[in-house]
C-alpha cells in the first residue's frame, strides 16, 4: 500500500508555490499539469471504491474498470476548461496533452514507489508505454471536442464518442500488458503506434488539403 | 464447433471488414473532406466537413475499436466473469449514439415533424425489449442504457425507410409481424416464468426464433431494396445482434455472434456497391 495523496501533496507544493511566480500563460500550463495529477489521484481513488463495490481482483480492476474511472477524471476537465476559459483550439490541445502528461506523471511516480525501480529497462518501457498512452488519450479527447465544439449543440455527441474511443484504446492497453508475453510488448507498443498513427492522418491531411486548395485556384 | 471457436472465428470476420471500411472511409474523408464513406449520407450539407461524415466516421471508429477490444478479451481472458458493463458496451452505444445523430442529420428527416404512427412500434419494441432482459438477467443499469440507444435509433430508422419508401407492403408487413409475436411471446414469457412452465420454455424459443427472423427479413430486404439509404436498416440489425450478443449466452450467444458477423457482412457488401454506384 502507498499513501498516494502524501506524495501528491509532495510534489503538487513546490509547482504551487511556483504558479505565485510564473505568468499567467505560464502559470495555466502547469496548473493544467497539476489538475492532470489531481485527476489521477481522484481516480485511483474511485477505482479503489469500485474495486470493492464489485468484489472484483486487482487484475480485473485494471482490465475493465480502471479504463473507463481513469478516462472519465481525464475527459472531465478538458471539458470544464473548455466551457469555462473558452480558451482558443491550440491552446485547449495544449491544455489537454500537458493534463495528460500531468497524469501519466503521477501514476509512473506512484508505481515506482510501489513496485521499486531497479530495472532500468522496464521502467523505460513503462514510461514509453504509459506515459504516451495517456498523453495520446488525451490528445483523442481534445482533437474531438476541438473539432466538435464548432457544431455547438451537436458538441455532446462528438465528447461521447471521443470519450468512449479513449476508454477503448485505454482498455486495450491495460488488457494487453496485464498478461505476460508477447501480448504485453503488443500493448507497450500500441500507444506509439496510435500516436503515429495520428501523425499520419494529420500529414495527409495537410497533403491532400494542400492540393486540394491549389486545385481550386487553378 | 465450440463456443470460444465459433466466436474467434466471427470476431476474426468483424473485425477485418470494419477495418477495411474505416479505412476504407478515413481515406476519403482525408482526400475528400466533404466525402468519406458516408457520401451515401451526405445530401450536400453547407459545411466544410459534413456533421454527417463526421458522427458517422467517429461512430465507425469506436465499433472497431471496440470489436478489436472484444477479439482481444476472448483470446486473453475467455472465462472472465468481470463482464458487467465494460469498454465495449461504451464503444458499441456510443458508435451507435453517433450514427443515430448522423440519421438525425439526413436531409430526408430533418426538420421534419415526428410521424408518430410510424415510430411507435419500434419504441413498443424497444421497450418491452429491454423490460423482458432486465426481468430475466435483473442488469437494470446495462439494460436501461441499451434501451436509450435502441428507441431512439430504431424510431429514427422507421421514419427515414418511411420517407424513402424502403419498406413497403409485404415487406413492411413481415417485420412488422415478427416484431409483434416478439412483443407478445415476450409478455406470455414473463406471464409463464413463475406459473407455467412448458408455456414458458414455448415462448421462449418463439421469441427468440421470431427475433431471429426478424434480424433475416431485415437483412434481406435491405438489400434486395436496392435503395441507397436501406443500408440503415442493415445496421440497425447489426445494433439489435450485437444487444442480444452481450446478453445471451450458450447457443443462445452462438445464434447472436452469427447474425452479427452477417449483418456485418452485409454491411461491409453494401458499401461495395455503393462504391461501384459511385
Amino acid at each position: 500500500m502507498i499513501y498516494s495523496e502524501n506524495i501528491f501533496m509532495c510534489i503538487a507544493i513546490p509547482i504551487v508555490v511556483l504558479l505565485m511566480f510564473l505568468k499567467r500563460e505560464s502559470r495555466r500550463f502547469y496548473a493544467a499539469f497539476l489538475v492532470g495529477m489531481a485527476a489521477c489521484l481522484l481516480a485511483a481513488y474511485v477505482n479503489s471504491y469500485f474495486m470493492v463495490v464489485l468484489d472484483a481482483t486487482r487484475i480485473e480492476c485494471v482490465r475493465y474498470i480502471s479504463p473507463i474511472v481513469e478516462e472519465v477524471f481525464k475527459i472531465i476537465p478538458i471539458i470544464i476548461i473548455m466551457l469555462i476559459y473558452e480558451p482558443d483550439d491550440n491552446n485547449l490541445f495544449e491544455y489537454a496533452v500537458i493534463m495528460g502528461v500531468g497524469f501519466a506523471t503521477f501514476e509512473n511516480c506512484c508505481y515506482i514507489i510501489d513496485n521499486g525501480a531497479e530495472s532500468l529497462t522496464f521502467i523505460g518501457i513503462r514510461g514509453f508505454a504509459v506515459g504516451v498512452m495517456h498523453v495520446v488519450c488525451a490528445l483523442i479527447d481534445a482533437a474531438v471536442i476541438i473539432v466538435m465544439r464548432h457544431f455547438r449543440s451537436k458538441m455532446i455527441l462528438g465528447t461521447i464518442g471521443a470519450f468512449s474511443f479513449a476508454v477503448t484504446i485505454h482498455a486495450i492497453y491495460n488488457m494487453l500488458v496485464s498478461v505476460k508475453g508477447g501480448a504485453s510488448m503488443i500493448g507497450y507498443f500500441l500507444p506509439s503506434s496510435v500516436a503515429l498513427f495520428l501523425l499520419v492522418i494529420v500529414h495527409f491531411k495537410r497533403k491532400f488539403g494542400t492540393e486540394n486548395s491549389n486545385n481550386s485556384q487553378n | 464447433m465450440d463456443e470460444f471457436t465459433l466466436s474467434l472465428i466471427a470476431n476474426s470476420i468483424q473485425l477485418v471488414i470494419f477495418t477495411g471500411l474505416s479505412i476504407y472511409i478515413i481515406y476519403n474523408l482525408i482526400k475528400d473532406s466533404r466525402g468519406s464513406g458516408a457520401r451515401i449520407l451526405n445530401e450536400s450539407m453547407p459545411m466544410k466537413v459534413s456533421l454527417i461524415s463526421m458522427y458517422f466516421t467517429l461512430g465507425l471508429l469506436c465499433l472497431l475499436i471496440g470489436n478489436l477490444y472484444w477479439f482481444i478479451i476472448i483470446n486473453i481472458d475467455p472465462d472472465g466473469g468481470m463482464r458487467r458493463f465494460t469498454a465495449v458496451d461504451i464503444a458499441a452505444i456510443s458508435s451507435f449514439l453517433l450514427w443515430s445523430a448522423s440519421i438525425q442529420n439526413l436531409n430526408v428527416v430533418k426538420g421534419k415533424k415526428i410521424n408518430w404512427k410510424v415510430i411507435i412500434e419500434p419504441v413498443i419494441f424497444g421497450l418491452v425489449n429491454t423490460w423482458w432482459w432486465i426481468y430475466f438477467s435483473g442488469m437494470w443499469g446495462n439494460n436501461i442504457i441499451w434501451c436509450i440507444v435502441i428507441v431512439p435509433y430504431s424510431g429514427q430508422l422507421a421514419c427515414v425507410l418511411h420517407a424513402t419508401g424502403c419498406l413497403k407492403g409485404l415487406r413492411m408487413f413481415s417485420i412488422r409481424a415478427s416484431l409483434f409475436i416478439v412483443v407478445v411471446a415476450m409478455f406470455i414469457n414473463m406471464y409463464a416464468y413463475n406459473t407455467n412452465e412448458k408455456l414458458y420454455y414455448l415462448t421462449d424459443h418463439i421469441s427468440f426464433a421470431a427475433w431471429v427472423a426478424a434480424l433475416v427479413f431485415l437483412e434481406i430486404y435491405a438489400f434486395r431494396s436496392g435503395k441507397k439509404e436501406a443500408y440503415l436498416l442493415s445496421l440497425f440489425a447489426h445494433l439489435i445482434a450485437t444487444y442480444g450478443e452481450f446478453m445471451t449466452e450458450k447457443a443462445e450467444y452462438s445464434i447472436m455472434i452469427c447474425m452479427v458477423t452477417l449483418t456485418t457482412v452485409i454491411t461491409g457488401f453494401f458499401f461495395m456497391r455503393i462504391r461501384k454506384e459511385e
